[in-house]
């Protein structure tokens, strides 16, 4: 039972790490808080059923073509709602056009695939018994992939050239011109990065929670694990998340209604207790 | 001397009939022009005005982001809802409870979230909102869950039912309009100065002897009461209420609302409000297209407007006085210009 508990706690804390790795980018590369990367996240689920059931290709094909779906959609998200407000003094702007954006893709989403959820199925089928309780192979297949992923982006940050250059654009936009870093292309990896991100994280659940347009409301899970992780790092980001993972799912054994307030609640008593959340970020907030 | 009393003359006069025309035009013209279903969705529009005043007073004046006030109208609903159910209250005398308790709820919450800023704030409001919104939904004994409370009465005043949609609308205008001149009202007082220097900067704010801390609480106080008024008006005119009105999704709606209009003017907001509520029912054409519409319409908007109408409106003003070379009536008793850009800012 805790055993269980805890797997699917880390699987969905590792679903929650990717979209506030999504946000987090996103964060220190260009200040901006994405309210829309919910929206993102749905998309990805949808994108990968078209491209499974109604294209019928093979799952390889299928991850390739909406990987790149995914990257471009990110880049033409980054030059709607974020290149024409980028000079904006408001910060305010940018959140409402996010919040446009979000209904633009929920309403998109819902006038090609309908409103009624669809049904993904598993890409690993069947369960496993681990101590006597039943548990679908997709949870650790998840937590396979997000693995993978997360270490990916951490390789790329850290250790690669174009990672720092990326870095380097986002601490100091100014400078990073100065040194000859074409940041308007920094800034547009980043978006694609995110949406890939996000949109790969919304492929591994859609076989979990129906695809539909309510897939959107992980967003808010992401944001808590992200600032009870410290905001923007990107280390605190995925272990804020799967801490909340964990929380969430063993918020079961006390009350099961009111699972997303006890959630919530953590991260109020994480802003009053520790409001610069668990990890320092390397790059300061910015004002 | 004498000119300026002149001057306060034709502004009280110029003030007389602006507000006259706003009555004529609320409480004659547009229940005479509109069917009962436009003024349903009119009065549900007001309903957010009022809610939005309070926000537009966080947002605008005090320059915090917060999504908390549908919270704290669920809180003010359920409140004013239970009071009159279970207790037989008067409707007036249980919104007005509910709108105090709001506030008692803000101003012990803003108390702990105050102590964040900017952003971390933002969140903490977010989670505010999904915290009562779960118990909304989860409480069951006490709010009915996803079944809601039915048969709440109406607006009632000694003797006198408001029973029809047009009885709720002419009691509903009347409170905005108190609403609206609160908040006029309180952008002049000291408090709503110490609100905008916090606004502006705070750390100069907190030179000039502004505590910042405590006019931020009392700001999200204020705006809570708004908000706790505008969820028992919403309860007593729908007879009903359910958890389902107080999500995020609305809460979103309601920040859009306000960006729209304009922050910094009660006209702006109220433009917004009616904007962004009628904006559905005049594209009914589209069909299934318009929340699409909507979206774009929002993205377009704080594109081209980031001040919101009214603020790109008032810049447009300034721009055709200056190409026409029109000086504002400041000017001619030597204020010199500085006035002049204080008034138009």
């Amino acid at each position: 039972m805790y055993l269980q508990l805890l797997i699917v706690g880390i699987a969905m804390g590792m679903i929650y790490a990717l979209l506030s790795l999504g946000i987090v980018l996103l964060v220190r590369a260009v200040g901006v808080l994405n309210f829309a990367e919910g929206q993102l996240f749905m998309l990805g689920a949808y994108v990968t059923y078209a491209l499974t059931y109604q294209a019928g290709l093979p799952l390889y094909a299928t991850l390739i073509i909406a990987i790149v779906i995914f990257a471009l959609f990110g880049v033409l998200f980054m030059f709607s709602v974020y290149w024409p407000l980028r000079k904006s003094t408001w910060g305010a702007t940018i959140i409402i056009s996010c919040l446009g954006a979000s209904t633009v893709i929920k309403e998109v989403a819902k006038l090609i695939w309908g409103s009624n959820p669809l049904v993904y199925e598993p890409l690993v089928k069947g369960t496993i018994s681990i101590a006597g309780a039943k548990l679908e192979y997709q949870y650790l297949f998840i937590i396979a992939i997000c693995i993978v992923m997360i270490i990916g982006v951490e390789l790329l940050f850290e250790k690669l050239y174009v990672g720092r250059i990326m870095q380097a654009a986002a601490q100091n936009k100014y400078a990073a011109e100065l040194l000859g870093i074409a940041t308007v292309v920094t800034v547009a990896v980043t978006y694609a990065l995110s949406a890939t991100l996000v949109g790969v994280g919304g492929w591994l659940v859609a076989p979990l929670f129906l695809v539909s347009t309510s897939l959107g409301d992980f967003l808010l899970k992401g944001f808590a694990g992200m600032v009870i992780g410290g905001y923007g790092s990107i280390k605190g980001a995925v272990i804020g998340s799967i801490f909340v993972g964990i929380a969430e799912s063993f918020s079961v054994l006390i009350t099961s209604t009111y699972k997303n307030a006890i959630v919530f609640l953590i991260l109020i008593i994480f802003l009053i207790v520790k409001p610069k959340g668990l990890f320092r970020p390397k790059i300061s907030e910015k004002a | 001397m004498t000119k300026t009393k002149k001057m306060n003359w034709k502004r009280l006069i110029l003030v007389l009939v602006l507000s006259l025309g706003v009555l004529f035009l609320f409480y004659g013209l547009i229940p005479r022009i509109s069917g009962t279903y436009t003024i349903t969705v009119l009065n549900g529009a007001l309903i957010y005005y009022v809610a939005n005043i309070g926000c537009a007073l966080m947002l605008g004046q005090c320059g915090l982001v917060s999504f908390a006030s549908v919270a704290f109208m669920g809180i003010g609903g359920y409140a004013s809802a239970l009071l009159s159910v279970r207790l037989g209250l008067n409707p007036f005398a249980s919104m007005v409870l509910a709108a105090a308790l709001a506030m008692a709820a803000a101003w012990l919450l803003g108390l702990a979230l105050m102590r964040l800023n900017g952003t971390f704030f933002t969140f903490s409001t977010i989670a505010l909102v999904q915290i009562c919104y779960t118990i909304f939904n989860g409480w069951k004994e006490v709010t009915g869950g996803p079944n809601g409370i039915p048969q709440i009465p109406g607006f009632r005043l000694f003797g006198w039912e408001a029973k029809t949609y047009f009885a709720n609308y002419y009691i509903l205008i009347t409170l905005c309009i108190v609403a609206a001149a609160v908040a006029i009202r309180l952008k002049k007082t000291n408090l709503g100065r110490a609100m905008s220097s916090v606004r502006d900067n705070e750390l100069v704010a907190m030179s000039m002897g502004v505590n910042v801390f405590r006019t931020k609480v009392v700001a999200f106080a204020i705006s809570a009461a708004y908000a706790g008024f505008a969820g028992a008006a919403l309860v007593h005119s729908s007879h009903y209420v359910v958890s389902t009105y107080f999500t995020f999704d609305n809460a979103t709606t309601y920040i859009i609302q306000v960006m729209v209009g304009g922050v910094y003017n009660v006209v702006g907001v109220f433009l917004g409000t009616i904007l962004i509520t009628m904006l559905p029912e005049w594209l009914r054409p589209l069909q299934e297209y318009i929340r699409l519409v909507y979206g774009l319409g929002v993205i377009l908007l704080m594109i081209f407007m980031p001040m919101g109408m009214w603020g790109s409106m008032s810049a447009l003003v300034k721009r055709i006085k200056r190409k026409l070379h029109i000086r504002s009536k400041m000017t001619t008793i030597g204020c010199g210009t500085f006035a002049q850009e204080a008034e138009t800012q």
